[in-house]
């Protein structure tokens, strides 16, 4: 009789997964880095109070937070397309539009929900930079795109840092929407591999320790990152070994 | 020399500078005094542009700016040629002592790193904390981190210094190392406008007392003749109530 549960199983599906891990890692790194630059636009746009472009901005982030990532995802897929359809036909261009991988608009859609989140993050964080430090800068005649790279980011960051981890990791695991659109990541890898052999929960749970590992990893990464930029919290140790030696 | 001429502000309806007129010369040490609220430190914020005022002219040597219509070159003149002293320190607290100090040195005046240490250290030393420069403010007690902000002043060779009310925000047994690092840096012949709620030292460091009232100067002149001859009631009243409150 055929087993019910056949562990083997597990092993030979996440040898088959691992090489799809890349597709993963790099709709990750992708929507991590452009999520922050984009996110990061979108908040100075909202702080500063930009018009027309602060509430577009509002609009945006208030469309992202409130539509679930897979049809955003689905978004993409079509709309992306349709609008350089659009181009090509008004400027007569000539984009090769079915040469556009699958995984782009992946990118497009990930970081595009990303940075509507990071922006929020951002957003506060910046403002959480206590007034005393912005206005030592000035006193000090800093510009303000000097008090912004020398003063109110790196103590942004600090405060940013643990928020950006969590949405770092989420996005991790928010990938695996991606086989939807047909992205061979390690989702896609393992429901192609379940299906060549009929083993769908053997494949699943060996795709499931896979992103747990993976998430575990970030995470160690993360609190090092953290425990590195906290200067503001870092105890009084150093004084103490300082007048030990004086 | 320094010199504000007829400086307005208001927030609101509310009209904190009526017409503010103050003159300094290179080397002169003034103190500011008068009651919370009277606009003193609103007026010395407005030197430097932290607080724009509405109306006025400030000169500082050389540059000679209108308030009503300063362009960000203009401010940025100003504020590369003055220093403040906060009254809560206003260190970056992401950056050591050494670093604090530097800063200017190494973002606006362009210094390199090493002249820039050099400077910094030298004015650490001279604030008596040679043996604290790796520290980050909150690892500083009050009158370290104020220290700190003294020295970050002086590293950038400003034509003035601005105190604003440097002590108030310390505990008490650390107003006299403080005040007498300022003492010393007034003996040196740096100019020096100060707002402060400590009359001995206003009387013992100052050539030159104002008395502000109601946004105005109501009476200035040598601590002499604001303390020992003073010739407005209100000034008279509010030196009283001070010189109770020691008694008390």
């Amino acid at each position: 009789m055929e087993q019910i549960f056949k562990p083997s199983v597990i092993w030979e599906s996440i040898l088959a997964i691992i090489p799809s891990i890349p597709i993963t890692m790099a709709i990750t790194v992708v929507a991590g880095i452009l999520g922050l630059l984009f996110g990061f636009i979108l908040a100075v746009i909202r702080i500063r109070r930009i018009p027309v472009l602060a509430q577009l901005a509002t609009l945006y982030i208030s469309f992202i937070r409130g539509t679930p990532l897979l049809v955003q995802l689905f978004l993409s897929y079509y709309g992306i397309p349709m609008f350089l359809r659009m181009i090509n036909y008004n400027f007569n261009t000539d984009f090769d539009i079915s040469s556009i991988s699958n995984i782009v608009f992946a990118f497009a859609a990930f970081s595009f929900n990303e940075a509507a989140y990071n922006a929020e993050t951002i957003r506060a964080s910046i403002l959480s930079v206590d007034r005393k430090d912005i206005e030592a800068a000035h006193s000090m005649g800093m510009t303000g795109a000097q008090t912004m790279l020398r003063v109110i980011l790196p103590q942004a960051m600090i405060v940013a840092i643990p928020n950006f981890g969590n949405s770092f990791i989420n996005l991790v695991k928010a990938t695996s929407l991606a086989y939807a659109i047909g992205v061979m990541d390690m989702m896609g890898q393992a429901k192609v591999t379940a299906g060549n052999n009929m083993r769908f929960f053997e494949a699943y749970i060996g795709l499931a320790l896979l992103y747990w590992i993976i998430c575990l990893i970030f995470e160690f990464i993360v609190r090092k990152l953290e425990k590195r930029f906290n200067i503001l919290e870092r105890e009084v140790t150093l004084s103490d070994s300082a007048q030990e030696h004086s | 020399m320094i010199q504000l001429r007829n400086i307005h502000k208001s927030f609101g309806n509310h009209h904190v500078l009526k017409g503010v007129n103050l003159t300094v010369s290179d080397g002169e040490v003034v103190s500011i005094i008068g009651a919370s609220g009277s606009g003193k430190s609103t007026f010395l914020r407005t030197i430097n542009f932290l607080e724009p005022a509405d109306e006025g002219e400030i000169t500082l040597d050389e540059i000679s700016v209108s308030a009503a219509k300063a362009s960000k070159e203009d401010i940025l003149k100003l504020r590369r040629n003055t220093a403040m002293v906060f009254q809560s320190y206003n260190l970056l607290r992401h950056r050591t002592a050494l670093e604090n100090v530097m800063e200017a040195l190494t973002v606006v005046q362009k210094k390199s790193r090493q002249e820039a240490k050099e400077i910094a250290l030298e004015e650490l030393n001279r604030v008596g904390l040679s043996d604290r420069t790796g520290y980050y403010p909150h690892q500083l007690s009050g009158g370290q981190q104020q220290r700190v902000g003294i020295a970050r002043a002086l590293a950038i060779r400003p034509k003035v210094m601005l105190f604003d009310e440097p002590t108030s925000a310390l505990d008490p047994e650390m107003v006299g190392g403080v005040l007498e690092v300022i003492e010393s840096i007034a003996r040196e012949g740096m100019t020096m406008i100060i707002v402060t709620h400590e009359m001995n030292f206003a009387r013992d460091v100052s050539d030159q007392v104002a008395f502000f009232d109601e946004g105005v100067i109501l009476e200035s002149g040598t601590p002499d003749e604001i303390f020992l001859h003073t010739r407005e009631e209100r000034t008279r009243q509010f030196l009283q109530q001070f010189l109770q409150r020691i008694k008390g």
